[in-house]
């Protein structure tokens, strides 16, 4: 009896995952615990591994779809078996009547997966359901899964199911074309409307207009990898949802870069990892979290959980987009230790390769654009936690010495961006001003 | 009666009568001229007693099926055709009577008599004088088309209207004219006991209509016995013998009692005067709003040759009395759709395939057949099937054809979900009853969408 691969659900929030590329084909054998396909989640690229012995059968999903949770992608048996034929449900277009062949490939109006499932999120899904409508009968738009925008204004469409289509396949929200006397557009409206929107688009200039010639530069369109969409919804909600503040300090860091070069000078003896500034603002960091519990915090309804665990989110800037991979215990961990970790985390968020356990339970974050010779910036809070640490450049400044004389310091810019909901301003600047302490003190770091 | 009048509408067919009833609904006062029988050739000469006669025919042919559902029958029925007829009949006085009440309960004025328009706003009829109104409506309808086939002018060489009203049924018929009127007819006689031949110029049966029904038709009337001749003209006919003798142009010869002459029609232009309304190929000319060439005059129906279908023209006739009474309104003909009755029927709604094909890049076709429709298995006939043809871009359902018992039924669903601008993607997701015909429709739809539950999978 054949046994189906699922696509697993491997997190909580995890609701679809993409399959990125299938490491075996159709015929290959595969054994128990043997990655089959790499699949994208929400916060990572991970290997599905077979789950029994025997022959890769089927494949009912192909690379780049996404797909929900728990839905069958492929199917393992036996060498000669074949996939239970009412489970396949194979939805090839299938057209009728000899004379018409041709039809048959010209058949595929909406795109579904193999398995006759739709790309659609699962909000979208929901809305879908709610509504009584099923998916199929919703139009995306080209290219993309099926959204909670396009159910939504399929349902409270003014214009007659075609030209809603027809508006929508353009671009345009079939309630754009609503008629004055409350009648419902139709597929003549549609055609006026996306007639109009061509003419007016700048991607088609005018005749009065003549590019300059050599230059083919056209709009071109990028889909948001799955990581882009989850990261923007939630970025979008933080920023909607939260009433941040920042502060800004600078910490004098030449004590510390000073110590930096001697560790690891005194450590290159030893071992090629070397120690990063970056290791040691998170270890100041984590340190001064310990210091200040109510920026170690999580909002939960009408409270904060103070948390007992210091885990560090540490954003990784990727191909794919941002990964926040968390540095579990930072405040427990020695310095070679941690450096070790923070190295490992970061080059696996830009190689995908993170689990998704790695990606969770972070309870403050810190982002360092500071190599790029960033002086300040303001993060957006990684909800639910409460605060983020902006690491900035340094920079070399002349400051008065103990004896009245100019010296040269270097001096690390530092933000605080935090949830006002949670802390207040003094309680807020008594962290940063732990930080900084923490970095100006620099031996302390080491102990 | 009065000589000044809101409107005068000229012709009490689909398009007059229609036209006359909706003004007078609108508040004007009307006046409607006829010369023969209200209800034009649809209700006298067309469409309703055809309707009569078909009902007979199925009878019989379903009479020969008795046997095979236990129902045992002593002797084979005889048709009484004296009796036929006058069943025709009554149904035909009723209809008209009925066109004539209803055109009394919202008081327009009836003229019996030839009507001529004698300038804008004139009418003179026949015995009554001269008519006056700001808008009239022409809807003088149409004739049927004579050939000039040698011999053609014998008395034994019918037209539609003749050979509605026999009182006997002949040994044999050609019919010249593959064409609705020929198919139907051909079939009534058939049943009735005619030996029929069919000659058509065209390579095919019904040559407006989506090819498919044509082959399907062709097939169903052998079947029946008819034989068809198609891609061949009439040269000659000679009735000097006991029968007529018809000379082919492929040099076949065929005998037989009677001919019906079924070539098409074309419009009545008798009511025109010479008034001056511009026509063009036999056809009064008019714009969307069936505006003729002369301010304040009006030509829905067969009149202008765009439909001749009646009810095209009750579209046309509604159209004219709001154009008329100064609220412009455009008959919407696109998906007015054909029937050719019978058994099977034929209908059609929207594009052909041939016509699909040239308006859009991808055509999607759904397939259903009757053979596999529970309803049509029970019922004994299951010949026939539903073809939808569909933009694969936006689910646009582009036309429908149907050949099959219940056809001019079924077709009907197709056109009001088209009006509305339903797709494919709503339509193949209504629950349609079951054990029904319609379903098939909805099948159609399904398999064209490439998700029909009912048929095998295919490649």
């Amino acid at each position: 009896m054949a046994t189906k691969v699922i696509m697993p659900k491997a997190g909580m929030a995890m609701e679809e995952g993409v399959l990125v590329a299938w490491l075996k084909k159709v015929g290959d054998p595969v054994k128990s615990g043997e990655a089959i396909a790499e699949i994208e989640t929400d916060k990572a690229i991970m290997d599905l591994e077979a789950e029994l012995d025997g022959i890769l059968i089927a494949i009912v999903r192909q690379a780049g779809e996404h797909v929900a949770v728990t839905q069958t992608i492929a199917w393992i048996g036996k060498a000669g078996e074949s996939v239970p034929e009412a489970l396949s449900s194979a939805a090839v277009p299938a057209t009728e009547g000899s004379a018409h062949k041709r039809a048959q490939s010209e058949a595929v109006i909406v795109a579904p997966g193999s398995d006759g499932r739709l790309a659609a999120t699962p909000a979208a899904r929901r809305l879908a359901s709610e509504a009584g409508m099923e998916l199929a009968s919703i139009p995306a738009r080209a290219g993309n899964p099926i959204n909670a925008d396009d159910v939504r204004r399929h349902v409270r469409s003014d214009a007659t199911p075609l030209a809603s289509r027809m508006a929508q396949a353009s671009g345009l929200d079939p309630a754009s074309l609503a008629r004055g006397d409350g009648s419902r557009a139709r597929s003549a409206d549609a055609a006026a409307a996306i007639a109009n929107a061509a003419q007016a688009s700048p991607s088609r200039p005018t005749s009065s207009y003549q590019p300059p010639t050599g230059l083919p530069r056209e709009d071109r369109r990028l889909s948001f990898s799955a990581i882009q969409r989850i990261t923007g919804e939630r970025l979008s909600r933080s920023h909607a949802e939260i009433p941040s503040v920042s502060i800004f300090t600078v910490a004098d860091a030449t004590e510390l870069l000073a110590a930096r070069e001697r560790i690891n000078a005194a450590r290159g003896l030893t071992s090629n990892l070397k120690v990063s500034l970056n290791d040691l603002v998170v270890r100041a960091c984590a340190k001064a979290l310990l210091a200040n519990p109510r920026a170690n915090a999580v909002v939960d309804g009408d409270g904060l959980i103070l948390k007992g665990g210091i885990h560090i989110g540490l954003a990784v800037a990727t191909d794919a987009g941002l990964q926040v991979p968390t540095l579990r215990d930072a405040d427990r961990l020695s310095l070679p230790e941690q450096a070790l970790r923070s190295k490992d985390l970061a080059e696996r968020a830009r190689a995908r390769r993170l689990r998704p356990d790695e990606l969770e339970g972070g309870t403050f974050t810190i982002s360092n654009i500071g190599m790029y010779g960033i002086t300040s910036f303001t993060p957006i809070i990684n909800q639910p936690q409460v605060g983020i640490l902006g690491v900035g450049a340094i920079e070399d400044r002349l400051v008065l010495g103990a004896d009245g004389q100019p010296v040269q310091r270097k001096m690390l810019h530092l933000s605080f961006t935090f949830d006002h909901r949670a802390m207040d301003g003094v309680e807020s600047a008594a962290f940063l001003v732990s930080v900084k302490g923490l970095i100006e003190a620099a031996l302390i770091l080491v102990l | 009666m009065r000589d000044e009048y809101d409107l005068i509408v000229v012709g009490g067919g689909p398009a007059g009568y229609v036209a006359a009833l909706r003004a007078a609904q609108l508040g004007a006062s009307v006046v409607l001229a006829e010369r023969d029988v209200l209800g034009g050739t649809c209700l006298n000469r067309g469409c309703i007693p055809t309707k009569s006669y078909l009902q007979t025919a199925e009878a019989i042919q379903s009479a020969r099926e008795w046997a095979s559902r236990g129902l045992i029958l002593d002797s084979p029925p005889r048709l009484d055709m004296k009796k036929a007829l006058a069943c025709k009949n009554q149904a035909v006085r009723r209809l008209t009577a009925g066109v004539k009440a209803l055109l009394e309960s919202r008081k327009v004025d009836i003229v019996r008599g030839n009507a001529v328009l004698v300038g804008s706003g004139r009418v003179e009829v026949e015995g009554s004088g001269i008519l006056r109104a700001p808008s009239v409506i022409l809807a003088g309808g149409s004739v049927s088309t004579r050939l000039p086939i040698p011999g053609a002018d014998s008395p034994r060489v019918l037209l539609s209207e003749d050979i509605l009203a026999l009182d006997r049924v002949p040994g044999s018929l050609v019919v010249i004219g593959g064409g609705v009127i020929g198919v139907e007819i051909a079939q009534i006689l058939s049943a009735f006991g005619s030996v029929v031949t069919i000659v058509e110029l065209e390579n095919r049966l019904l040559p407006t209509m989506e090819e498919d029904l044509s082959k399907a038709m062709a097939a169903a009337l052998k079947k029946r016995g008819i034989i068809v001749h198609l891609g061949v003209s009439v040269r000659s006919i000679d009735d000097s013998g006991a029968g007529l003798a018809l000379l082919l142009s492929d040099g076949t010869r065929v005998e037989a009692e009677l001919a019906l002459l079924s070539v098409g029609r074309r419009p009545d232009l008798s009511c025109l005067g010479d008034s001056g309304v511009a026509v063009e190929r036999g056809c009064v000319v008019v714009d969307d709003f069936m505006a003729t060439s002369l301010p304040g005059v009006f030509a829905p129906g067969d009149l202008n040759g765009r439909r001749m279908l009646a009810h095209a023209a009750f579209e046309m006739g509604e159209a004219a009395a709001h154009s008329a009474l100064g609220h412009p309104r455009r008959a919407e003909l696109d998906l007015v759709p054909s029937v050719v009755y019978g058994s099977p029927e034929a209908a059609s709604v929207g594009l052909t395939e041939a016509e699909a094909r040239t308006r859009c890049e991808n055509v999607s076709i759904g397939l259903f057949p009757f053979a596999a429709n529970g309803r049509a298995l029970c019922s004994g006939d299951s010949e026939g099937f539903v073809k939808v043809l569909v933009d694969p871009r936006f689910g646009e359902l582009l036309g429908v054809h149907i050949v099959g018992a219940c056809a001019s039924e079924l077709i009907n669903e197709a056109a009001i979900l088209m009006r509305m601008e339903v797709t494919a993607f709503e339509i193949a997701e209504v629950a349609h009853a079951h054990p029904t015909r319609s379903e098939a429709f909805m099948e159609a739809v399904a398999a064209a969408l490439g998700r029909c539950v009912h048929l095998p999978a295919r490649g």
